[in-house]
């Protein structure tokens, strides 16, 4: 009778909606309990963040509760596994990114994308290219500049290993110069490190250094993307200022352990979607300055093979590999 | 044995262990030390302590300057009492995990370690029967319900 | 002082916060009054229950517990001769003497006041240091993060209880024991002897349940709880007069300063503090010979300078993100579990939080001098439970907050393990706080260097030529030789 009364009103949304999205299979035993979020990153981060607001959103589109459970450790890798292992039948979901592929190809993880069905993507965070609020340079061509008369000399503040890392290489790769590189850590260390002015430049997601970047600590020298954001649109993208490529980011993925049936993976798609285009989702997502970004299905799968690939041949390319 | 000579030892072992697996850590690739460096610094620091912390006591030892001040550490007043307590929390972690689940291994390890160390009068074990339940039901509730942990 | 700094005062004392405070201070209390559970346990104990409270609150809570269980260990060393937390056993000398002798109530309420007095002066420096040492802060990159540390680990091993030697080799197993897992600089894999469950290296929480909690209980379990006369007539003339307040008026405010600075002292805490005060004020006294036979001064200094030392320690934690106590780096756990970066823009950017956190300080600090009045003799009962029943419950509780932390039951046999390693450590006399300051310490210690290295393509050169870099490594040096000279001579003349 819950139940029923649950999906009734999970419908009334979904017409109320005009949502896009198939109708909720009407007689699905599946999910019949709990749905476990396995968040391999500690409490408060940013895949916390996103797991607990879908948590939130899903209660009524969900009949049965999801349950966020933090297994943080070795760069995500520890809690990965456990998903990975567990029994696939759609009651245990990954909340992942790109250090999917990067704990593989850093030796890090010995399993990674293929060993997980994806369900879908739900928003992407976008990195910006700063420098301290006083520095010598203001825009992305005095950089380069410099980078190419001097190589090896101007110091980027990174976290090595993780997609920054990645971020830089590729970067560097376009114009084709050398950072130094210097290994401060997360955004909480790397933001006074930056703001006292130890660094030349670093990256950070746009939503982390807002404030600085308004009160003028920070200078944007470009965003990594190849379109403008609306939470920063003073910012020149990476493309205006000449380097026509796909910048990478972190787009927050949902995924299920290989094995999982079809129909099951296609209801927590729905499920995903129709969270998703909630008006309050939506909002928690702008507040934190994450790109409202849903992809699912086969495109999902092109764009986490095609990340892998991109991921590879930088790796290989700079020799990072293990 | 005597404290410092124990402590020395254990030093000691912890050191070579440690020394032995720094070999395999991969070569520096950003800066001059590397993922290694630390490791081996650690275990030759652990090393050299130890052995003078080793060779000072043999020293006082020899020339009979520190009488034997220090209580021998292997003897506890209750070697019994203290191998029954570690061997009820390691079967409490077994079971943690176990069909038995978070609510019954809890029950268990209270009772038999407040026998262990020492609830023998009626009292006590009459608190036991109240406690024991209190905190396994109370601990699974708060957890699972409250804080979202993975217990079973 | 700013505008948000007392505008942060009203938000404190609204109902939710200050039960918090009130709730904090009184678990703080027990866990400080109960033999065997000590502040920096009980707080380890409540950290994992904070994941899922409001961060501000949780903070709040946790900071309460500190103020509350320094405080609450005067009570057990009075009336047992036991000390609640090892901050307080210089109390314990002239606290028992005075309650033996039929004046527990004005042994324990001058030892309350004095903690009041210790907590507010410390405060001062609180809120008065803190914001401009976060600004000047912002200066430190890595070498001069890994000089300071560096120097705030030579102060420790310098003046650690027992031998020199012990104290090392308990400071270099800490470091040992932070050394497993990735890299944090490069992410290479090292010394996980080939457990994949190790990739993620040994979490603080296990460790320092294990090493604190765990290994005390197992302590208890293999000597037995030790038997004492219990005190309990005479609960009168707790109230300082005026008189008394003049006579101590100095040694308060000298052993507030001492205690201060201790607490500032990365690494060094409160049982620090309140050795040295008692020394000093024994020093200045007009009546050492009282001393140890149940000297007031020799209460107000110990329990002042103990409490002076939370609010000391607070001020290196928030304004850089190191640790000025064993407390402190569970705090700085909390911190980052609560997604709060401590450090030189915490001012800036969570003005709200921080002097939210400075006043909650001194309200703990109110909340403890009425709770403590008010309830001595409750809170005296708390050492007469029965180790017995208690023990087993402290187990579960300890089981259950190492897994809450990461849902892993692997930390379940590194808690086990780390109280067994603290369990023999204990029996060798070799001090635990030097190995969980390494621990805690050693992490950031390699990193800033290799960070500083990447930085000067190599060179050590800027470690001498950055001035705020080369001062602490001069001081470092120093406490080196000092420490050195000073064993061998104590070595020398044959103890």
């Amino acid at each position: 009778m819950r139940t029923f009364r649950r999906f009734t009103s999970a419908l009334a949304i979904v017409v109320a909606a005009g949502a896009l999205a198939a109708p909720v299979p009407a007689f699905a035993e599946y999910p019949e309990k709990p749905i476990r979020f396995i968040v391999p990153y500690g409490a408060g981060g940013a895949s916390d963040i996103v797991a607990r607001i879908f948590q939130k959103a899903l209660e009524d589109v969900l009949p049965q509760p999801v349950v966020v459970i933090n297994k943080p450790g070795a760069g995500g890798s520890l809690g990965a596994r456990e998903a990975k292992d567990a029994e696939p039948d759609g009651y245990t979901v990954l909340s992942t990114h790109i250090g999917l592929h990067t704990n593989r190809l850093m030796g890090v993880a010995d399993f990674g994308y293929e060993d997980f069905e994806p369900v879908a993507e739900t928003g992407t965070i976008e990195l910006v290219l700063t420098a301290s609020g006083n520095s010598r340079f203001e825009n992305v061509d005095d950089l380069v500049a410099e980078a190419k008369a001097n190589p090896d000399t101007v110091t980027h503040a990174t976290n090595l290993t993780s997609v920054l890392h990645l971020a830089a290489l590729q970067f560097m790769n376009e114009p084709d110069f050398t950072f130094r590189f210097v290994q401060v850590g997360g955004g909480g260390p790397r933001k006074p490190h930056m703001v006292g002015g130890q660094s030349d430049t670093s990256f950070f997601s746009i939503g982390e250094v807002a404030q600085e970047i308004e009160n003028g600590d920070l200078r944007v020298l470009a965003l990594m993307s190849q379109n403008r954001s609306p939470f920063l649109p003073d910012a020149p993208t990476i493309k205006e200022a000449g380097y026509d490529y796909d910048p990478l980011g972190v787009s927050f993925w949902w995924m299920v352990p290989n094995g999982t049936p079809r129909d099951r993976i296609d209801f927590l798609a729905d499920s995903f979607e129709q969270a998703f285009a909630k008006p309050d989702v939506q909002k928690a997502l702008a507040d934190r300055a994450y790109a409202a970004t849903f992809v699912r299905g086969e495109p999902l799968a092109n764009r986490v093979r095609s990340e892998f690939e991109s991921v590879k041949e930088l790796v290989e390319r700079f020799d990072i590999s293990k | 044995m005597k404290p410092d000579l124990t402590a020395g030892v254990l030093g000691i072992g912890v050191s070579i262990v440690v020394f032995a697996s720094s070999f395999t850590i991969a070569p520096p690739r950003y800066e001059p030390l590397g993922a290694g460096a630390v490791p081996i610094a650690a275990a030759v620091g652990l090393f050299a302590g130890s052995l003078i912390l080793l060779a000072t006591t043999v020293a006082r030892h020899l020339s009979g300057h520190h009488p034997v001040g220090g209580k021998r550490w292997v003897l506890v007043p209750r070697p019994a009492t203290l191998a029954l307590t570690v061997t009820a929390i390691a079967l409490y972690i077994v079971l943690f995990a176990s069909p038995i689940g978070f609510r019954g291994a809890t029950l268990l390890f209270v009772v038999a370690a407040a026998v262990i160390l020492g609830a023998r009068t009626r009292r006590d074990l009459i608190w036991l029967m109240l406690v024991a339940p209190i905190v396994a039901f109370g601990c699974f509730y708060l957890f699972t319900r409250i804080f979202v942990v993975d217990l079973l | 002082m700013t505008p948000e700094f007392f505008a942060a005062l009203g938000p404190i004392l609204a109902a939710e916060p200050l039960l918090y405070i009130v709730g904090g201070v009184i678990l703080g209390i027990v866990a400080g009054a109960t033999p065997g559970l000590t502040g920096a346990m009980g707080i380890a104990l409540m950290l994992p229950l904070t994941y899922y409270i409001d961060s501000k609150l949780a903070l709040i809570l946790l900071v309460s517990m500190y103020v509350g269980a320094i405080s609450g260990g005067l009570l057990p060393a009075t009336l047992l001769r036991i000390p609640g937390t090892p901050a307080s056993i210089m109390t314990t000398f002239d606290g028992y003497p005075m309650a033996r002798d039929g004046r527990p109530g004005r042994a324990l309420g001058i030892g309350i006041t004095a903690s009041f007095v210790g907590g507010v002066i410390s405060w001062l420096f609180l809120a008065g240091l803190s914001p401009p040492l976060a600004r000047f802060a912002l200066r430190f990159g890595p070498f001069e993060y890994f000089s300071m540390t560096l120097m705030a680990l030579m102060l420790i091993a310098a003046v650690t209880e027992g031998s020199l030697m012990r104290g090392i080799v308990s400071g270099f197993l800490g470091l040992v024991a932070a050394l497993p897992g990735l890299d944090p600089v490069s992410g290479e894999m090292r010394l996980t002897f080939g457990f994949h469950q190790l990739a993620g290296g040994f979490q603080p929480l296990p460790v320092l349940i294990g090493i604190f909690a765990v290994s005390q209980i197992l302590l208890m379990a293999g000597e037995g709880a030790p038997v004492t006369e219990r005190v309990t007539t005479g609960f009168s003339r707790m109230f300082m007069t005026l008189a008394d307040w003049r006579r101590q008026a100095v040694n308060l405010v000298r052993s507030s300063v001492v205690g201060t600075w201790i607490g500032i002292v990365p690494g060094i805490g409160a049982n620090i503090g309140s050795i040295v005060a008692y020394t000093l004020a024994k020093s200045a006294s007009r009546t050492p010979d009282r001393f140890g036979k149940g000297s007031e001064e020799g209460i107000v200094a110990s329990e002042t300078a103990n409490n002076a030392t939370v609010a000391g320690a607070l001020i290196p934690l928030i304004t850089m993100g190191v640790p000025g106590s064993v407390v402190d780096a569970i705090l700085l756990g909390a911190l980052v579990i609560h997604n709060i970066q401590p450090g030189p823009l915490l001012f800036r950017n969570e003005p709200d939080l921080v002097y939210g956190l400075i006043w909650a300080v001194l309200v703990a600090n109110v909340v403890m001098l009425a709770l403590m009045l008010a309830g001595i003799r409750i809170f005296g009962r708390l050492a007469t439970i029965p180790k017995a029943l208690l023990n087993p419950v402290l187990l579960v509780m300890c089981c259950v907050g190492t897994f809450a932390a990461a849902n892993r039951h692997f930390d379940l046999w590194i808690m086990l393990g780390f109280g067994l390693l603290g369990y023999v450590l204990q029996r060798c006399r070799v001090p635990l706080g030097p190995f969980v300051i390494a621990y805690i310490l050693a992490p950031l210690l390699e990193k800033n260097l290799r960070s500083g290295l990447m930085m000067s393509a190599g060179s050590y050169e800027p470690l001498i030529t950055r001035p705020i870099s080369a001062t602490f490594l001069a001081i470092a040096l120093v406490t080196l030789v000092y420490a050195v000279v000073s064993e061998v001579r104590a070595a020398r003349s044959g103890r």
